[in-house]
């Protein structure tokens, strides 16, 4: 059903510690800027199904 | 009807847009249309909401057989104008998969206060308005979640290459 939206105040804090800095692949940075919107979110769109595939490929695997 | 767990974002960008309803793309898939090559399962939208936006998007929900999710037995319920009018956060599944209608962000604001930080982009025959790139990181700064503040850095390399 329908959430309250929840404050920011009251959003649990992240701890700097615990984020790991994030590699930037610069050069797949280029090559996706070179796609078009639509290009951005079919490749955004097919990736998540593959990765929601595998994770319950995974689960059943245990 | 099947529900897919993932989001045909462009299919439910042209959904939307094609029945006339005005909103504003956060979230990652923002993130992807400003060139992140990022996954994300579903489509956050702020919609407007004077006038007929509200009926107008409800029935383009009807017509994407939307349902509050989880889905689980007995508890398969549509949403109505009266959720969107509450301008909560609507969690929903549809045949194009997960679509988030977001009446206000985590930081209270709604489609007002964000469209003057929104630009349009247009592909061809779909265009679609999305928070700007430095609104973006600011709200994904602000959130207090993991998985935000994992996108920032590949967002703030997309910026420094924009400016």
């Amino acid at each position: 059903m329908q959430r309250d939206v929840q404050p920011a105040s009251s959003a649990p804090s992240v701890p700097a510690a615990e984020i790991p800095a994030a590699e930037v692949d610069e050069s797949l940075l280029d090559w996706y800027r070179q796609l078009t919107m639509c290009e951005r979110l079919r490749a955004a769109s097919k990736s998540a199904a593959t990765l929601e595939r595998l994770a319950r490929a995974a689960t059943r695997d245990r | 009807m099947p529900r897919p767990a993932t989001a045909d974002l462009e299919g439910l960008l042209r959904a939307l847009t094609d029945a006339g309803v005005v909103f504003i793309v956060v979230g990652g898939a923002a993130a992807v249309i400003h060139g992140a090559p990022v996954t994300t399962q579903d489509l956050d939208i702020v919609p407007r909401l004077v006038g007929d936006d509200a009926p107008r998007l409800v029935a383009t929900l009807t017509e994407l057989d939307a349902r509050f999710r989880p889905v689980l037995a007995g508890r398969d319920i549509a949403p109505t104008v009266e959720h969107v009018i509450a301008r909560g956060q609507l969690n929903l599944i549809t045949r194009l998969g997960p679509l988030d209608v977001l009446g206000r962000l985590h930081d209270a604001r709604g489609f007002e206060e964000l469209d003057a930080h929104a630009i349009e982009i247009v592909d061809g025959d779909l265009r679609v308005r999305v928070i700007d790139l430095a609104t973006l990181i600011e709200i994904k700064r602000s959130t207090g979640r993991v998985r935000d503040q994992l996108v920032v850095p590949i967002l703030e390399a997309l910026r420094a290459r924009s400016s």
